[in-house]
């Protein structure tokens, strides 16, 4: 039980730090690379919450396709080797840490408020030893058949737009 | 099992992080990273939730969620690839006409 609390909070300070890193960072490559720790420690979260269908999914869409995407991005509007690019200016880099500050101020003030109900919910939730992937299997194909063709849908037409927006000579 | 209110309390932070590094960057690509955190954050909230009750609706949503937010990736990236080769840049600051 410890051992998994340990593992858990290495992978909740894991993904923090590489987010803050993300905000700190001056390289657009660096930022990147370390959205892959993030994903991964997000992945481990869902791990720990019962959710092994979505960590694997989460490593699938996100490590597999949104990161590489990202990367590609980052080479095709690279200008020349090697140079780091002005990421912010310092007027904004204090409105940035003003506003993150302030809604995690508000987001804190909202917790700290409603304390009670998220402890008390804690204390009954029963933890689930079996997979939750045969149930999803069986909910994509009866409860919510209906958003599984319409995101299927969504996913084909962004493909294709894709390929039509980027493939357009200006 | 870890409290509910310690996913809940590592959403906010990772939100506020993701909602800093909009505002305070300039290149698009780590603009489009910082609100790929924000939805990572929503959906920590959604799965964590999702273990209260045995159902998964949570689940299931942040799952629609993660297709969505690839749509979106993949929609953005090609914007960008546009944009770069019309403007020459990939700072949002430069980036201020609609057409020549």
């Amino acid at each position: 039980m410890i051992a998994a609390q340990i593992i858990f909070y290495f992978f909740a300070g894991l993904t923090l730090l590489a987010a803050l890193f993300i905000l700190f960072t001056k390289n657009v490559l660096h930022a990147v690379l370390s959205l892959l720790a993030v994903f991964l420690g997000v992945s481990a979260m869902y791990v720990f919450a019962g959710a092994e269908f979505l960590a694997i999914t989460q490593l699938v869409i996100y490590v597999g396709g949104v990161l590489v995407l990202m990367l590609f991005g980052v080479m095709l509007t690279n200008r020349e080797k090697g140079a780091v690019y002005p990421l912010s200016k310092n007027n904004y880099f204090i409105a940035g840490i003003l506003s993150g500050a302030s809604i995690a101020g508000i987001l804190s003030y909202i917790l700290i408020r409603n304390q009670s109900v998220f402890i008390s919910a804690s204390h009954n939730s029963a933890s689930s030893k079996t997979s939750s992937l045969n149930l999803i299997g069986i909910s994509l194909m009866s409860e919510y058949v209906l958003v599984f063709e319409v995101v299927g849908i969504l996913l084909l037409m962004a493909l294709i737009g894709a390929a039509f927006v980027a493939g357009k000579k200006a | 099992m870890i409290p509910l209110i310690h996913y809940i309390v590592i959403s906010s932070i990772l939100f506020s992080i993701g909602v800093a590094i909009v505002i305070t960057k300039r290149n698009i690509i780590v603009v489009l990273a910082g609100i790929e955190l924000i939805l990572n954050a929503a959906n920590i909230n959604l799965v964590a939730f999702s273990t209260q009750d045995g159902m998964i609706k949570g689940q299931m949503f942040a799952l629609f969620v993660m297709v969505v937010a690839a749509a979106e990736a993949t929609i953005a990236l090609a914007i960008v690839v546009q944009v770069y080769r019309q403007f020459k840049t990939s700072n949002l600051d430069e980036i201020n006409k609609l057409k020549d």
